[in-house]
């Protein structure tokens, strides 16, 4: 047989190809099959946890919403009704946690932005929706955006091109590459998941102790509540340093401590 | 002298400890509980007192309660004196049913004092032992012979179980009531081959050993064996700190003597730290009987009941009914499974939710909910039935409760009021679970993925390509920009020239005066006419230009077309050529 497997011993060896072009094709289609074979199962997570949440269960509702998170796709939706359970199961700060993250992933998510300020006047803490990025990211579609300035900057690119070629130097291969420039520039730098990737969010009860230096028994600058946010600028060990709401800077220890962005 | 005054000091401690001393009147059950028949002793007991009057017969519906023994004790812990009067009554319960014994009235002296009430538990049949039943005196032997301090007992309900049942278990640690001290919170207990319920405390209480009252703490807790065969239940300990019987200072005993009196016990003691201990108890464990064994059974075992409900009677489409069912009883709870669904066909049903809400410490009685979510497939009159299969341990018979399907109406569908982002349509076969219309509508938009846009691959990969492009297009224009270049021009000018001066070397003669001429006008850049104003050249170099020109118009104009050359004249020519090359270049 010189190495050639019968495609009868086992559907798995369907995919053992000799010829590379078809085998990638093959690969591809394994994985949509695969997909769609795992789909209902997230579905079926969704659905009970949806169900769990209509009848009271915020427990079980919260326990199937985040087992659906783990194999699923995110999604702003799921995220705020994870936060809604929560919130509903007293645990204001996993709510506040959620309804970040389904801002972060649609920024435009209004009813997640007055449920994370609602539940972060609960945990007595601030909601930062001050800062410019933030505030453009939260009016204009930022992948529109994005796409817009990646075409014209390419359109502007190809017409400085063929000018080269006809001799004919026209107004819009500079400016359209500029604009283009710009748009881009502007979509990379206001994106929630570019800007808040190194946001940790306070989970811990007890709040979090700020320090002068990376030891315990050091002077304290402040303790935050749970609940807030802090940037983290710095990791060494066990000890982040980072950025405070207030603007201070600070050591804090990890523990207790969630990225926004989840990491996995 | 001396003597006398210890006797004096003595005789005033003993009146100011009389006079210090609160008189108080207890009273206390051997048992709270018994059945029809089975008489315990109620004991009253007056502190601090030589005399009391108590009634003799006390009335109680259901209760015959007499009077029948007296004692008196006289204690002294070290300087502190404390006498007792103990009566002791006959509880005979004549009906089964729950009785409160009313405060008993003791008159001490001048003062009419009160005992709390009591409540006595009575059940018809066999008196229960355990969880809530102590054992009777026949049950507690302390060592033979003199009076015990104190011992330690391990109860159990039942001397032989199942795998998996639940007994319950009671440790008591029984101290004489003339003895003082403090023990610890609670015995060290554990064991191979069973699992035991952390144990709860049980409040003290008074009970009568042989005559002998007795101080007893209790702690009760459930042991699970999990394999079969004799199981032994090791001793566990308690620590205590004991106020025990000592011996007085020398020479002190004499001082009594001489009065013709012995010296009163418990008027000397010593502090002691002791273990008490328990005897290990043997059971028997069996493992669970194969005949009748259901398929599915939930590995119950105990005495149950059951009881459901299903809610709501009306269902719309996609809306679920709840099918909330109670099982309560005695047994192990903890470990029996759900009931099961009869004939659910068309119904979609979820794992259900337990809870259980136990009626004593030790979670052996109590009532489990289980609460199921279906939601029907297709159009339903009636919900499943339910069965739950228990095991017996009294009759080691696999028992089965079943409940009667009820009556709904529920329409079958899927509502889906927005559609959800990951909802993805699956055969009518397998109907996936639906969204009621109280389920919170989905919010559809943001992004799928934490990755930026034009971090991920599609993004880059199309943005690559497309920059592929722009550059072979980029190449293409400067390639080409360059090649219409003067000086490519120039350069191909130059070869054409090269060319076409190799080329007279081996034309024919007739022919040599129209090449040369054209290779001219290459050199010159059209016109052959303008040659002869190339500045460098010598007046013989301007003649042979000026023949060649008056050769080809002869060639071209008179009848005798192609004039032939000599060897002279190409040779003249050819180097006239080479020469305008080189002028023409400068």
């Amino acid at each position: 047989m010189n190495g050639s497997v019968s495609l009868r011993s086992s559907p798995v060896l369907l995919f053992n190809m000799q010829n590379r072009t078809t085998s990638s094709l093959r690969s591809a289609i394994a994985t949509v099959l695969l997909l769609v074979a795992a789909s209902p199962a997230w579905s079926d997570d969704l659905s009970d946890a949806r169900l769990r949440a209509s009848n009271g269960d915020h427990a079980e509702a919260i326990r199937l919403f985040e087992r659906h998170l783990q194999t699923a796709r995110p999604s702003a939706s799921v995220y705020y009704e994870l936060g809604g359970a929560a919130k509903k199961s007293s645990n204001p700060a996993l709510a506040a946690l959620n309804f970040r993250r389904a801002l972060i992933l649609d920024p435009l998510f209004d009813l997640a932005r007055k449920d994370l300020v609602e539940t972060n006047l609960a945990l007595g803490v601030s909601s930062d929706f001050t800062d410019w990025k933030t505030g453009v990211a939260s009016k204009v579609p930022l992948n529109p955006i994005l796409l817009t300035g990646v075409v014209l900057f390419w359109l502007g690119l190809f017409i400085l091109v063929t000018g080269f070629h006809s001799r004919t130097r026209r107004f819009w291969d500079v400016g359209l590459i500029s604009i283009g420039a710009v748009l881009i520039a502007l979509a990379w730098v206001c994106d929630p998941r570019v800007n808040l990737i190194r946001q940790r969010f306070i989970m811990s009860p007890q709040g979090c102790e700020v320090f002068n230096t990376p030891v315990e028994n050091s002077e304290k600058v402040t303790k935050l509540p749970q609940g807030s946010v802090v940037t983290a600028i710095s990791e060494r060990g066990r000890w982040i340093y980072g950025q405070l709401p207030g603007g201070a800077r600070g050591w804090f220890l990890s523990e207790g401590l969630e990225s926004v962005i989840p990491t996995k | 002298m001396k003597k006398r005054v210890v006797i004096l000091w003595m005789g005033f401690l003993l009146a100011a400890s009389a006079i210090l001393q609160a008189q108080e009147a207890t009273a206390g059950l051997s048992s709270p509980s018994t059945s029809v028949g089975q008489p315990v002793e109620l004991v009253v007991t007056v502190r601090d007192s030589r005399n009391a009057e108590v009634p003799q017969t006390i009335d109680v519906a259901g209760l015959r309660i007499e009077l029948f023994g007296r004692a008196t004790r006289f204690e002294m812990n070290n300087v502190k004196v404390t006498s007792s009067l103990t009566y002791t009554y006959s509880v005979v319960p004549l009906n089964a049913g729950e009785f409160t014994i009313p405060p008993i009235e003791v008159k001490v002296d001048k003062k009419t004092l009160k005992t709390a009430p009591a409540r006595l538990s009575v059940m018809a049949g066999a008196p229960p032992r355990l969880p809530n039943a102590p054992s009777t005196r026949a049950d507690v032997q302390p060592p033979a012979g003199q009076v015990t301090p104190y011992f330690g007992d391990l109860l159990l309900s039942k001397k032989k179980a199942y795998v998996g049942e639940v007994v319950p278990a009671e440790l008591r640690y029984y101290f004489n009531s003339r003895i003082s001290g403090e023990v610890g919170d609670r015995p060290n207990f554990g064991g191979e081959g069973f699992t035991a319920q952390k144990l709860t405390h049980v409040p003290k209480r008074e009970q009568i050993v042989n005559g002998e009252n007795y101080v007893v703490f209790g702690f009760q807790t459930g042991i699970t064996p999990v394999k079969f065969g004799a199981l032994e239940i090791p001793a566990s300990s308690l620590e205590a700190r004991l106020q025990v019987p000592g011996s007085p200072p020398p020479g002190f005993a004499d001082i009594f003597q001489q009065f013709g009196g012995a010296l009163p016990p418990g008027m000397f003691t010593n502090s002691r730290d002791v273990s008490i201990e328990t005897k290990p108890v043997t059971i028997e464990v069996v493992s669970l009987p194969k005949e009748g064994k259901p398929e599915n059974f939930s590995g119950a075992i105990g005495k149950f009941n059951m009881e459901a409900s299903a809610n709501p009677k009306k269902a719309e489409p996609g809306e679920p009914v709840t099918i909330k069912v109670l099982v309560s009883g005695q047994g192990n709870f903890d470990a029996m499974g759900a009931p099961e669904l009869t004939a659910d066909e068309g119904w979609r049903s979820y794992p259900p939710t337990e809870k259980f809400d136990p009626t004593d410490a030790i979670h052996f009685s109590g009532t489990k909910t289980f609460e199921f979510v279906l939601i029907a497939k297709q159009e339903r009159y009636q919900t499943p039935g339910l069965k739950f299969t228990y095991l017996d341990p009294a009759t080691g018979k696999y028992e089965s409760l079943t409940h009667p399907p009820f009556v709904v109406e529920a329409k079958a569908g899927e509502v889906m009021p927005t559609p959800s982002p990951v909802a993805i349509p699956v055969p009518s076969e397998t109907p996936k679970p639906v969204m009621s219309p109280m389920m919170p509508l989905s919010h559809v938009g943001g992004e799928s993925s934490w990755m930026p846009l034009f971090k991920r691959p599609v993004f880059l990969w199309i943005n690559l390509y497309v920059a592929f492009i722009w550059g072979v297009a980029l190449i293409y224009t400067l390639v080409k920009k360059f090649t219409r270049s003067k000086y490519m021009r120039a350069r191909a000018e130059a070869s054409r020239v090269r060319i076409a001066i190799a080329e007279l070397a081996t034309c024919e003669d007739a022919a040599f005066y129209e090449l040369a001429s054209g290779c001219l006008a290459s050199i010159v850049g059209g016109d052959a006419e303008m040659a002869g104003q190339i500045p460098g050249l010598t007046d013989a170099e301007k003649e042979v230009l000026r023949v060649l020109q008056e050769r080809v118009a002869e060639s071209k104009y008179s009848s005798k077309a192609g004039v032939k050359a000599t060897s002279d004249e190409r040779e003249r020519v050819t180097q006239v050529l080479a020469r305008v090359v080189i002028q023409y270049a400068k």
